[in-house]
């Protein structure tokens, strides 16, 4: 799969300024990661260089108008790992993603700190929640959503809030390393709810291999 | 405008029936009805219950002429001064000889029905159309007593019920159907004051909307030119953090069209807005749909988000949140200058938690309080 050293991304975004935003924090990256193709149609992602892109940076909305849940479907169908990318915070836009299958969701303010993250988490199959989306799962009151322990919500709003793993593990005495186990295991839960996809399969099944979550909890 | 007494209008339409009435009910007791007690006096048996009957009459009539002055009503108190005039009427029918019954010098009957104006002409025109009946019924009951029913008395019992009666109704009538237009006029004028906000609170928002984009244009479109032509460079950090508060504050606006039933969301907005104005660049998160909770606590909701963003620099990220049960408002600032712990205001669950300079501070509002956990 992999066609050189490190990871590489394609990029889908109307806005010019994103798109070369996005590539200079790859740029910057330590390890950096290669940006093979850029474009504002799903084409740059299914044909050409951008169709062995690890990972795709998916701009939800690429024209005026309604979320391109569409597109994000037909991405997530073909079994790609799909990081949205999009200035929409609402929790129902972000969870309507998750269900779509796409392997995170970040808005466009909280690109800075957690885009390259994300990006290299969601390359290994690596659950990864950045603020917005642990918000919109911990208010989450659709039917058949995945159940939360108390303890798990409470990591989530104080992720959501402070935007700091450090702070949160203060704040509820515990580990960033336990902070980041409790985010990991909400994210998965939702993977393994709702309509399946190849992407969330993989999500579960690396978070069984690394330890994240056991078999009887699914 | 909003709280404009709706009776107004009606209470100064009314004072002006009212001074009539009680000008006409004096005017009657002391140039008609006292010349033909004096006239009589001889002829009463006795004669201090005639003048007593007088005495109460003007005092009602003097008692009403202080409550009009005072824009007051009688109130329940009308009730027992019927009663009242009423049973000394009665009695000083007793005193009136018999031939002198339903003639001038007996002023009992002409001079009663001008009292039940003053007293009911702001109730009901039934009301007041029985208390004047009272009147020619004792008449008529007391004079049956007396055996003078013959034609002439009965002639002229009906014919002072009927001219003087009539006076008095349409007297009372008249009254009330001034009180109706009255009352109608003040809920038109309410209405009218009403219709008269709504536009204004309208204009106000307009204008507010306008004046932001306003500023927008006159901040964001300089920079934006700079940018392009070359003369603002995107690597100079001052351009990038004129950039940031820019975006933070069209964030903001575009957070903002949606939260007119939401005055925390507003109330948190100024605040992030003044924060702005110092250079602090915010991003502001919602999630969900929270409760609205009462005016004072959303004061101290705000205010706490505003202690802790007022003494910031930098950046800072505030958060709103909640479910129907409960709020949370939430502020993290770089380089705050806030002592950290955990502490209650009234219902207020307040967290305060320091890392190096950044500074987190969580106050929250629960419906029903948790218990504690």
């Amino acid at each position: 799969m992999d066609q050189g050293p490190g990871t590489s991304v394609v990029i889908i975004d109307d806005h010019p300024a994103i798109v070369s935003g996005v590539a200079a924090w790859c740029a910057a990256a330590d390890p950096p990661i290669r940006v093979v193709d850029t474009g504002d149609r799903l084409a740059v992602a299914c044909a050409g260089p951008g169709r062995s892109a690890d990972v795709v940076v998916f701009d939800l909305r690429l024209r005026p108008g309604p979320p391109a849940f569409r597109e994000l479907q037909q991405l997530t169908d073909a079994g790609r790992r799909v990081v949205v990318y999009s200035q929409h915070d609402d929790a129902g836009t972000v969870l309507q993603c998750l269900e779509l299958g796409a392997a995170t969701y970040l808005t466009k303010a909280e690109g800075k700190e957690h885009l390259i993250p994300a990006v290299r988490a969601v390359a290994a199959d690596r659950p990864y929640a950045a603020p917005a989306l642990s918000g919109a799962m911990a208010v989450d009151r659709s039917p058949g959503r995945p159940v939360l322990s108390d303890r798990e919500r409470d990591v989530l709003i104080a992720w959501f809030e402070s935007d700091s793993k450090s702070l949160v593990a203060e704040r509820l005495y515990l580990s960033v390393k336990t902070v980041e186990t409790y985010i990991g295991r909400v994210r998965v839960k939702y993977a393994n709810a709702g309509r399946p996809a190849t992407t969330k399969a993989a999500l579960v099944a690396r978070a069984l291999q690394d330890g994240l979550i056991e078999l009887d909890e699914l | 405008m909003a709280d404009a007494d709706p009776d107004f209008l009606a209470a100064h339409l009314l004072r002006g029936v009212r001074v009539a009435s009680t000008v006409i009910a004096t005017t009657i007791l002391v140039g008609l009805a006292l010349p033909n007690v004096l006239g009589a006096l001889d002829a009463y048996r006795p004669a201090w219950l005639v003048l007593a009957w007088f005495a109460v009459l003007l005092a009602v009539a003097l008692v009403d002429g202080v409550l009009v002055l005072r824009r007051r009503s009688w109130g329940p108190a009308r009730w027992p001064v019927a009663a009242m005039i009423l049973a000394v009427s009665g009695a000083a029918l007793t005193a009136v000889p018999g031939p002198q019954l339903v003639t001038p010098a007996d002023p009992i009957l002409g001079t009663v029905g001008w009292l039940g104006v003053l007293l009911f002409a702001d109730r009901s025109i039934r009301l007041l159309a029985a208390f004047l009946a009272c009147s020619p019924v004792l008449t008529l009951v007391y004079v049956g007593f007396a055996d003078r029913l013959d034609q002439p008395t009965i002639a002229r019992l009906l014919l002072a019920t009927v001219s003087i009666g009539g006076f008095q109704l349409a007297a009372g009538a008249a009254a009330m159907a001034l009180r109706r237009v009255a009352a109608e006029a003040s809920a038109a004028a309410v209405r009218q004051s009403e219709i008269r906000t709504a536009e204004a609170v309208a204009a106000q928002l307009h204008a507010d909307r306008d004046g932001r984009y306003e500023a927008l244009r006159d901040s964001v479109v300089p920079l934006l030119t700079g940018m392009a032509d070359g003369s603002l460079r995107p690597a100079d950090p001052g351009v990038r953090q004129r950039c940031a508060v820019e975006a933070a504050r069209m964030r903001r606006l575009f957070a903002e069209a949606d939260d007119t039933a939401d005055p925390l969301g507003s109330a948190l907005a100024a605040v992030i807005d003044v924060a702005e104005r110092r250079g602090v660049v915010v991003s502001l998160s919602r999630l969900g749909r929270w409760v609205q909770p009462p005016g004072d606590v959303r004061g101290m909701l705000v205010d706490e988000v505003a202690a802790a963003l007022l003494s910031a620099d930098g950046s800072a990220r505030v958060t709103i949140g909640g479910s129907e049960e409960t709020v949370a408002v939430s502020v993290v600032v770089e380089r705050g200058d806030v002592e950290g712990g955990i502490r209650d205001r009234g219902d207020v669950h307040i967290t305060t938690l320091t890392e190096g300079d950044r500074v987190w501070v969580e106050a929250r509002w629960t419906r029903v309080p948790a218990p504690v956990s």
